[in-house]
Formats: structure tokens, sequence, C-alpha cells
């Protein structure tokens, strides 16, 4: 579909450019993977962000995505795929190993003795994100992913479509039934804006 | 598609419920938007997060590039025979003759292109893509706007840009200021990590200083190959490598010569866990390995003995950046407890934040596992979290585990 006040040429020439970064990065090419690392590495991270332990464990897993789709790069068909969509799925796998391998390895302790009290606006704040985090990685792999890709990294319903390879309308209810198991994990943990 | 689902989608996108919707509808409309509020208001945390991470990623893949190509570069290069090669199996009677020219002048390329070589390492740069750096320099050109701000800074190290973000703790003594603040002909201690350019400094922390100090316009570092005796000067600059297994520091002496003396890591700990870093006076003694171009520093005295400063500047009485020291006693999510003497302070640790083993007994990688650095006495250096006012460190320093 054409999006309004978007010029034909432009957006053929934006498929051209994507297409020749593509080619350049699957020959391996070092500047086309700068140039792929710049574009995208904050996606990446804040796309990893909350379906990990913390800041650290996303720095490390966006890190590897890159490494992981160098590797493969030969295998990388850009016909139709985005490359962002194809770093995500990397990601995507990528974080799954990561969670299973803290369940293996159980859980890490979060407090330890002698952890005095922060001030209560910086309490309250690394309250919210470890809710939030905890919240986050009670819900289904599909509805983490939906809200990260609308709300943290404020992709159209067309867009999270198209990464997810579902329909819109599928976007639309997986979006709902997100955002309600995610209000009733923070309700249950408390958290005041949640509250029904 | 449910009319609850396209209900939802429009008032997502418009940030109103419609007015179609019923009671029932429309209070759990209301309920999921204050949700999606809450995830929206995460998105700048979280850009804020990547942005900060992002120069120790980029260096680690730039790493992973370069370690990648190699092998790459070997393998398509074609076994060609060699010039001497050539030569020796040129199958004619003046192989011995031409042989004995060919080795002749590859002996003279070589000894001109080590000179060539050594003549380079006498000027090396002072800073390493990846680095941990604390530089101090005065600001010659500062642009962008709001919390991105561009500085060019003439250091010791020459002239460096110091790129800040929304993340980037700018200090004034104590207080937190707005990077907006600072201009052209300021005198600032930079932390931050080094970009694959080696000139660009991504900024965690940015001090004032109150320290007259005048770099030179065209700084020519030495690099210290031998212990010389009595060589003292102010540290202008101090890199550490990500691993934390080498170290740097940048030294001007009282006439305003400067020295790159590579250290040894333990010396650059304690440097920079001493109560003052930049602008702290220094002499240079032998390195634990005699013969090796690896030195330590011992504290110089302030007295009058000792030449009065010149363009080398006087020490700040004002403290460059915020440090914290005591026992790690907890951590909470990403966060250590430390216990100081006046009370449990709570520290942020960045994905950026740099660890040094010092004297702890631990091995690189035990101090990249929380757990292993608990009851561990620890430095911290760095500065105030711009959104929350807490401490966030830039670099922590580990010491002895304490029973």
């Amino acid at each position: 579909m054409r999006e309004p006040g978007v010029n034909l040429d432009e957006q053929a020439e934006g498929q051209d450019g994507a297409a020749r970064l593509a080619r350049r990065a699957v020959a391996r090419e070092a500047d086309a993977w700068s140039e792929i690392f710049e574009l995208h590495y904050r996606t990446i991270y804040a796309f990893v962000r909350y379906r990990l332990r913390g800041a650290p464990e996303a720095e490390d897993i966006a890190a590897q995505v890159f490494e992981v789709a160098y590797a493969n790069a030969a295998r990388f068909d850009y016909r139709g795929v985005p490359i962002e969509a194809w770093l995500m799925g990397i990601a995507r796998n990528l974080c799954r190993d990561a969670l299973k391998k803290a369940a293996r390895h159980g859980p890490e302790s979060e407090l330890v003795e002698g952890a005095g009290p922060a001030e209560p606006d910086q309490a309250r704040l690394a309250d919210l994100r470890q809710d939030l985090a905890n919240a986050m990685r009670d819900l289904t792999e599909d509805q983490q992913e939906v809200l990260s890709l609308r709300f943290l990294l404020d992709r159209s319903v067309e867009e999270t479509a198209r990464i997810m390879n579902r329909s819109e309308d599928a976007v639309k209810n997986l979006q709902r039934r997100a955002l309600a198991a995610m209000q009733r994990a923070l309700a249950g943990a408390g958290y005041p804006g949640a509250g029904s | 598609m449910s009319r609850i689902d396209e209900l939802l989608h429009h008032a997502i996108e418009t940030g109103e419920v419609p007015a179609e919707a019923d009671a029932d509808e429309r209070a759990e409309i209301e309920r999921l938007l204050r949700m999606a509020g809450i995830l929206k208001a995460e998105r700048q945390l979280a850009e804020g997060e990547a942005a900060a991470s992002m120069p120790a990623g980029r260096a680690r893949f730039e790493r992973f590039l370069a370690a990648q190509q190699q092998p790459a570069t070997r393998a398509v290069r074609q076994p060609e025979p060699g010039f001497l090669s050539r030569i020796l199996h040129a199958g004619h009677g003046l192989v011995p003759v031409a042989a004995a020219a060919a080795i002749g002048l590859i002996v003279f390329v070589a000894l001109i292109g080590s000179q060539a070589i050594f003549s380079s390492t006498e000027t090396a740069q002072a800073l390493a893509p990846d680095d941990y750096v604390q530089v101090q320099g005065v600001v010659s050109n500062a642009s962008g706007s709001g919390a991105d701000r561009t500085l060019q800074l003439q250091s010791g190290a020459g002239l460096l840009t110091v790129a800040l973000n929304s993340e980037t703790s700018v200090l004034d003594g104590e207080q937190a200021m707005d990077a907006a603040s600072i201009t052209p002909g300021d005198s600032l201690f930079v932390g931050g990590v080094v970009a694959p350019d080696g000139r660009t400094i991504a900024a965690s922390t940015v001090a004032v200083s109150d320290a007259p100090h005048a770099p030179p316009a065209k700084p020519k570092p030495q690099v210290l190959r031998k212990l010389q005796p009595n060589l003292e000067g102010r540290v202008r600059l101090v890199a550490v490598s990500r691993e934390g297994n080498t170290a740097r520091v940048l030294i001007e002496t009282p006439k305003g010569k400067l020295y790159l003396v590579t250290i040894d890591v333990n010396a650059a700990a304690d440097l920079l866990s001493g109560s003052r870093t930049l602008g702290q006076r220094v002499r240079v003694t032998a390195g634990p390995q005699p013969g090796q171009a690896v030195f330590t520093l011992a504290l110089a005295e302030e007295g009058a003995s000792t030449p009065a400063p010149t363009s080398a500047g006087t020490p700040t009485q004002r403290p460059g950046f915020v440090t914290v020291r005591g026992v790690i006693t907890g951590r909470v999510l990403n966060d250590v407890v430390i216990s100081t003497d006046r009370g449990p302070v709570t520290v942020v640790i960045r994905p950026a934040t740099r660890r040094l083993a010092g004297n702890s007994g631990l091995t690189l990688a035990d101090i990249g596992n929380p757990d292993a650095i608990l009851r561990h006495t620890v430095v911290v250096t760095g500065g105030l979290q711009p959104r929350t006012g807490r401490i966030v460190a830039d670099l922590i320093i580990l010491g002895p585990a304490q029973r």
C-alpha cells in the first residue's frame, strides 16, 4: 500500500539502497556491517531490553545479534525480508536461549543483606522497572514482542505485522491481550497505575 | 476482528476513547491505555540505555569484524612466489650474486622500515579505541543542543571530540549542571570510552574544573621507554583498556613537556582510586619487571621543593568526579550497595561501567560476576545520573575482600 505523502521514486530508491546494503552484507563487507550496526543497534537493544534480566545482559545479547548475523550472512535472503526483521529474529532466538540458560541456573539473588534503602524516588523508579521487567517475562513470547514493537519501539501496526509475519488484525488482537496480561501482572505486583 | 480490538487500536492512535464505546468497553480501554502509557514512558529510558551502551557495543563489534576479516584476507592471498623466491629459482648463473643483492636490499628496506616504525611508535596515540579514559582539557568549541552536545577539547593528547548525550553526567562541583552551560574556554575533566576513531570520547561524566590549565596547541607527547631519574609531572590523561590489563598516563612536566607512560595496571588502579587523578602530581618509578617499558607511579609531594606549576596548572580544590569508597554489601538488580562511613549508598552500574581488579585478588572473569565482588572494598568514580541524581559508576576499582 502506498503511504500518503511518500513519493514512489523515493520509496523505490530506499528499497534499492536497502537491497544494495543487504547484498554488501551478504558479501561480508566490513563497511556494510558497520553501517548495519549503526542503523540497528539501538533498536535491537530496546527490542531485547525488557525480555532479559538487566542492561548488561541486553548489551551482551544486542552485540551478539550482529555477530551471529555476520556469521550467517551467506544464508540471508534479502528479497522481501528487511535486515531489521532478520536481526530481530536472531535477537528473539538469542533471548530464548539466554532465558533457558538462566532458568537452568536458577534465579539470581537480587537483594543481598545490607542493601540499605535508596531515596524514595530512586526506589520507586527501580521498583517500577523491576516490576515491568518481571511482568514482561510473565507474558508469552508473542505478547512480549508485540509490546516491544508497538510501545517501546513505536512501530505502527502495519510494521509490527510485517516483522511478526502476521495480519494487522492479528496484531491488534495480540496487543490488546498483551496489554491486559501486562496490566494483570503489574496490578498483581501492586503497581498503582496498573490497578483496575 | 473484534470490536474491542478496533476500539482500543483507535484509542492508542488518537489518545482518546472512541465515542461509540459503551461503558464497559470504555472502562477496559482506559485501563489498557494507562498500561500503554507506562510502556511508552519506558521508551525514553530504553533509548537512553541503548545510546549509552552503544560505544561499548560498537567497539566489541569492530573487534569482532577485525578478527573475522583477518583470516579471510590471509585465505584469499595467493601463494605467489616472492621477489627473493623468484630470483633464487630463476635458474641461471647469476643466482648467488642476485640472491646476495636481494638479501642486502631486503635488509636495507627492513632497517629503514624499522626506523619508520620506531618513529611512529615514538609519537604513538595516547588513546586507543574502547579505552576507558579520563582526560583534562579546555573546550575550544561547543555545538549541538540540549543534552546532545559535541565539544572540541584541547588536551595533552591533541584535539579531541567529546560527545555528550542524555546519559552523560555533567558536574559543577558536587552539583549536576546543564550540558548547555558548557562554553568554549571551560576547563574540563572528561571521563568516557574512546570510539573506534581513536579521537572521540563518548562521555559518561564531564566535570567543570577550577584548575587553570593551558594545554599546548600542538602537543607532541614522547613515549617513555627508559626510566628517567626524578621524572615528575601532573597527570593529564589516564587510559585503561577494556579488559583492564593495560594502562597509560600522559604526564606534563613543570616545563610543559609531555610523556606518554605505560604503567602497571595496579598503579593505574591506585591512581584512579586516589583522592585526585587528573592534575595529580606523580613521579615515574621502575615497574614490576625491570627492563620492560612498563612503569609505576608514586605520588609526588606538592611542597615547596617541587618546581612551581606553570602551564601544568595547580591542583584543583574542587572534586572532579564523584567518588565513593567503602565495601560492597549488596546489589539490587544492576546496582550495587556500598557501605561507606556515611551509611549505605546505592550506585548505578551502567553497561559501559568499567571494572578494575586492583589488588582484590579476583580474576578478570570474576569481576564481571556481581556476586563475586560482594564484600570487597571498592572505590567508585563516576557522576550523577541526569534523570534521577543517583550516583552512577564510570569505573569501579576493587580491593581486598573484607571478612
